[in-house]
């Protein structure tokens, strides 16, 4: 359980996290998501001891982190941003070296990091040299790092970033899997990433918490309205009359029109449980405007603050 | 919300700021802790705290000296003065090795030594209290060993001997040995001995400096003088022994008959020592052979090459030990001595049943010589050669005596400097001179000179052979290896 | 701690880096050595005594990564987040390094050894000497541990224990220049020459101070005194704790 209370980090005069409070529970995935630079990585740090806060407070299983660190690090397994690995050191020594830093005890070091080693699945590079291994493997060698000791509390800084997708897929498989018997939080800037995952989340902006919520709760607010892109022939104007006169569409907007060619964003108010796009599709049909491309808009990030504080 | 954002701020100073206050204040804290007490601890503890393991005890006196200084009789009243205030810190200097050991001349002395320091610029007077006449050549910062009528100056840059290869190197002198007791000691002895023998350098040959030799056979209670080689040259009456210690011209022809005279009428002693330098190779040393000859001795003007690698001590065969051969090897310990660049010293085909020629330094069998003034300057055929000799007339045990070497290695200033007092060579040179002169050597204060150690090796391993496998193990084998390895390593991990 | 000096003195022997700088300390000395003993006469605390000036070389090369690199590569966050101390953390690493001093010092014991089957001295001064060596070793290399902390280049990290080391070397020097220099500056501001000259002798000895060559010179003779070591075992300590302190400033500096 980690429970963090009004934390506030000043950069100089900037206010890199500014009064972030929120507790996660155990054996709870915490999702944490923000836009690059707000503050994300810097609470962290801070939840892990790397930094010290300007004020408020963190504490890992009752333990304040500035006044218990040893204690409340004990806790904790934390795959920062860009992993801590060694490259001139194969994986194994790596990880008997962050074994000799965790403390774990010898006759358990053989047994604890034959688990790890399978669960993250490097039992086959554990005799490479870290420097030699793919990004991915990397990660996961990094994951592996955060996993030594035993850790109740694992931290995942944007772990699947720079990966690519079988690599991404991969890695969230690894993380449902170590979610069962450990809490975690991670980090990212996609929110697919964290819905893909997570049972909570907390969104921050600024370096302000924006909300917190459940993954379905915030599922339901961000479906209130959702967007689709439609690029079309034909007369737009007819068009954007007969798609407006649809139940469930609450506007049309004309994002580009060239002399054939438009393009628009239909704004559904999805809490009808018919699927819009079937009577959107007759109505053109029946204009005889046809369809060059017709999907759904993913939110933005920008898009979710707003929808989350105009929802408020 | 604004009020809160101000809370908040100055809540920030205070965390950031009690962090960076401990985090600075215990930094200061430690530093000035840690240099005070390190002040207090070298000014208060720190004399106490020094042990001297040194194997001749550098602040201490030898037992010899302690001997000596107790055998000195009541009433014995010797002043040493140094002629500069007494320094608050003389580490660093010359005095770190002198103001130490003062204090134990006092303490042993008894009452009949004492020692004080006064600078002569606030006290003028002092100068002509010690030396009335100014004839002692007095010095500011220097010592000054008084017994109320005679005074010996003493210069604390003179109390050591410096490695002159290191010097010749780097431009710094670099001190081998401490003479500090060495040098006291004499001076003590001269004044109080009462015997005076007397030796005599001849100079003006352009020769090698002869400081460290007086200074030995000044131990051995000679006063030392130099007689400029001239055509008024005379050997003056109270010359007990005279050096020719390594001259670059040979001897002007009028110095014959002076030295002859000297020789065969009053019985005296010679010593020569002459090598083979870039500056006289092509001397031939006529005038200095026509004494000789009578001694059926001869310089040659042969470079000898050692060529046995058990005897050799450089590449090239120039430096190489060298056999003492009959009685003389026992005026040292060392089987072995060293000689550099030596001159071939000759028996002349002058045999006279009078006179007895005895060699006194040899190489090994398979030495040759060279001569770099014939066109053909390859070597002969393997020989002994001698680079020392020894002769005089049978039957008077006072007969005059003529020691002859062919090498500088026994008397130099350059050897000596580098290898110190105690060195096997000067050990060798100081018994030559005793015999030359009929000193017993019970008679002599020798106080060891604190070289750091006697670093010489074993002179038979000290080979050119052996330096050449160390050679290859210590800069080739070692190094490459490492290197190698490491290449190896970089290799296999890097596929790892 | 041990665990940061395993890994750090392992790593020396990972790359060729230790190897390196062994090779460089065995070719040193060896020629050193080779020079004495064909000259007849081994002085082994004059071997030790020159090869001090080599720290200025080899200490920037084995202690210019040790926390430079952790800065630079992230790998640091390992000793911010792991229950281990820092000042372990920056112990470790200079036990490391020492510990591949003491490795490199192996040539010198076995020219001893030859010297001794050689029928060489090897007197209480060489250990005196070798004592001298490792304490000075340790404040060296405290140094380049402090240089190493101060930034996250490697480069700006050498040249700066290169430059620190080379002033502690150059100390009497720059002592009496600077005597030199302030005595003549206040004599020109019209000071009198007597206590202008003073003023320098009063500056120049307290540079002096400061100088650990100067003050263990004795121990070449086989003079052993505890205050000049106790000075080095100081000095170490100040510079493990600065750097200790600015790899800790990481957590609060803003």
């Amino acid at each position: 359980m980690i429970e963090i209370d009004n934390l506030v980090k000043h950069y100089g005069d900037q206010k890199a996290v500014n009064g972030i409070s929120f507790t996660v529970n155990d054996d709870e995935v915490l999702g944490f998501l923000g836009p690059n630079g707000a503050g994300k990585s810097t609470t962290m740090n801070i939840i892990t001891g790397y930094l010290s806060s300007t004020s408020g407070s963190v504490k890992v299983n009752g333990h304040d982190i500035l006044e218990e660190p040893e204690m409340a690090k004990e806790h904790i397994g934390y795959l920062p941003e860009l992993p801590p690995l060694y490259m001139d050191m194969t994986v194994l020594e790596y990880l008997n070296f962050v074994c000799d830093l965790k403390k774990v005890k010898k006759s358990e070091r053989k047994e604890q990091l034959a688990k790890i080693l399978a669960m993250v699945k490097i039992v086959d590079v554990a005799d490479r040299l870290i420097g030699n291994l793919s990004k991915g493997y990397k990660q996961r060698v990094g994951i592996a790092q955060a996993l030594v000791g035993n850790p109740d509390i694992l931290i995942l800084d944007e772990p699947t970033v720079g990966l690519d997708p079988n690599q991404v897929l991969e890695i969230r498989k690894l993380i449902r899997t170590l979610a069962k018997d450990h809490t975690v939080i991670i980090s990212s800037h996609i929110l697919s990433e964290i819905q893909a995952v997570c049972d909570r989340v907390v969104i921050i902006n600024k370096g302000k918490v924006a909300a917190i919520d459940t993954i379905s709760d915030l599922s339901k607010r961000l479906s209130g309205s959702s967007k689709l892109l439609l690029s079309f022939k034909g007369d737009a104007k007819k068009v954007g009359n007969s798609v407006r006169s649809i139940p469930g569409v609450t506007d049309f907007k004309l994002r580009i029109s060239d002399k054939e060619v438009h393009e628009a964003e239909v704004i559904v108010d999805s809490s009808t449980n018919n699927d819009i796009r079937t009577s959107i599709f007759f109505a053109m049909s029946k204009l005889a405007a046809p369809i060059l491309e017709f999907r759904s808009l993913d939110p933005t990030l920008e898009e979710i603050f707003l929808s989350i504080t105009s929802g408020k | 919300m604004a009020k809160s954002d101000n809370s908040s701020k100055e809540f920030k100073d205070k965390r950031q700021g009690v962090l960076k206050l401990y985090s600075v204040g215990t930094s200061v804290i430690l530093v000035v802790i840690l240099i005070v007490f390190n002040i207090l601890f070298e000014s208060i503890l720190g004399k106490y705290m020094s042990f001297d393991f040194s194997l001749s005890g550098y602040n201490s006196l030898q037992q010899k000296t302690i001997d000596y200084l107790n055998s000195l009789p009541e009433g014995t009243n010797i002043r040493i003065v140094g002629l500069f205030e007494k320094p608050d810190s003389y580490t660093g200097t010359p005095n770190q090795y002198i103001i130490p050991l003062m204090d134990s001349y006092v303490k042993e002395g008894k009452g009949k030594i004492s020692v004080e320091y006064v600078d002569p610029k606030t006290y003028p007077s002092i100068m002509s209290q010690l030396d009335p006449q100014g004839v002692f050549d007095l010095k500011s910062d220097t010592y000054v060993v008084s017994d109320g009528k005679k005074a010996v100056s003493i210069d604390p840059i003179d109390c050591f001997t410096y490695d002159m290869d290191y010097y010749n190197r780097t431009g710094y002198y670099m001190p081998i040995a401490n003479t500090v007791e060495y040098t006291f000691d004499n001076a003590i002895y001269r004044l109080t001995s009462g015997i005076s023998h007397k030796a005599y350098f001849v100079t003006g040959l352009r020769n090698d400096n002869s400081n460290h030799i007086k200074k030995i056979i000044g131990s051995m209670g000679f006063d030392t003088a130099d007689i400029q080689a001239s055509t008024s040259f005379t050997v003056p009456d109270d010359c007990d022994i005279l050096f020719i210690n390594g001259p670059q011209t040979d001897i002007p022809e009028n110095m014959i008959t002076p030295i002859k005279d000297y020789l065969f009428v009053r019985n005296g002693k010679l010593m020569i020592s002459v090598d083979y330098s870039e500056n006289n190779f092509s001397e031939v040393f006529t005038n200095l052979n026509n004494i000789l000859e009578n001694y059926n001795i001869a310089v040659s003007n042969l470079l000898v090459r050692e060529n046995n690698p058990n005897y050799m001590l450089s590449e090239d065969g120039l430096a190489s030990n060298v056999t003492v051969a009959g009685d003389f090897a026992a005026y040292t310990s060392a089987k072995v001595l060293r000689s550099s660049m030596a001159r071939s010293i000759k028996e002349v085909n002058n045999p006279s049943s009078s006179i007895v020629t005895s060699v006194v330094l040899t190489t090994s069998a398979d030495a040759t010589a060279i001569d770099l003034n014939s066109q053909d300057s390859s070597t002969g055929l393997p020989a002994t050669y001698n680079v020392g000799m020894f002769g005089t007339f049978k039957d008077n045990p006072e007969s005059s005596k003529v020691l002859v070497f062919g090498t500088m290695s026994l008397t130099s200033d350059d050897y000596i400097s580098s290898f110190g007092y105690n060195d096997s060579n000067v050990e060798f040179t100081r018994g030559c001179i005793r015999s030359l002169v009929g000193l017993s050597s019970d008679n002599v204060l020798q106080v060891e000179s604190k070289s750091i150690d006697d670093y010489k090796i074993n002179a038979e391993k000290a080979t050119s052979t052996n330096a050449t496998i160390m050679t290859v193990i210590f800069m080739l084998v070692i190094p490459f290896g490492l290197v190698i390895v490491a290449v190896i390593v970089y290799k296999l991990r890097k596929n790892l | 701690m041990l665990a940061i000096f395993k890994r750090e003195f392992l790593s020396y022997f990972r790359n060729p880096v230790g190897y390196i700088a062994i090779a460089l300390f065995s070719f040193l000395s060896g020629y050193i050595f080779i020079n004495n003993f064909a000259s007849g006469a081994v002085n082994l605390s004059l071997e030790i005594a020159s090869l001090r000036s080599f720290f200025v070389v080899i200490v920037p090369i084995i202690t210019m990564g040790l926390l430079a690199e952790d800065r630079k590569r992230g790998t640091e966050i390992l000793y911010y987040t792991t229950p281990i101390d820092l000042f372990s953390v920056v112990a470790g690493k200079f036990l490391a390094a020492l510990l591949l001093y003491g490795i490199m010092f192996i040539n010198v014991f076995v020219h001893m050894i030859v010297t001794k089957i050689c029928g060489g001295v090897v007197g209480v001064g060489a250990w005196g000497s070798v004592v001298v060596f490792f304490f000075l070793a340790a404040l060296f290399i405290s140094i380049g541990i402090f240089a190493s902390a101060i930034t996250d280049s490697q480069i700006i990290s050498a040249i700066t224990a290169f430059i620190i080391i080379l002033v502690i070397q150059l100390l009497s020097t720059i002592g009496k220049l600077l005597g030199n220099a302030i005595s003549a500056f206040l004599s020109i501001l019209g000071v009198s020459a007597e206590s202008a000259s003073s003023f320098g002798d009063k500056l120049e000895s307290a540079i002096n101070w400061l100088d650990p060559f100067a003050k263990t010179s004795n121990f070449r003779y086989g003079i052993f005194s505890v205050a000049p070591l106790f000075f080095c075992v100081s000095f170490t300590i100040i510079f493990l704790f600065l750097s200790f302190r600015i790899l800790e400033k990481k957590r609060w500096a803003q």
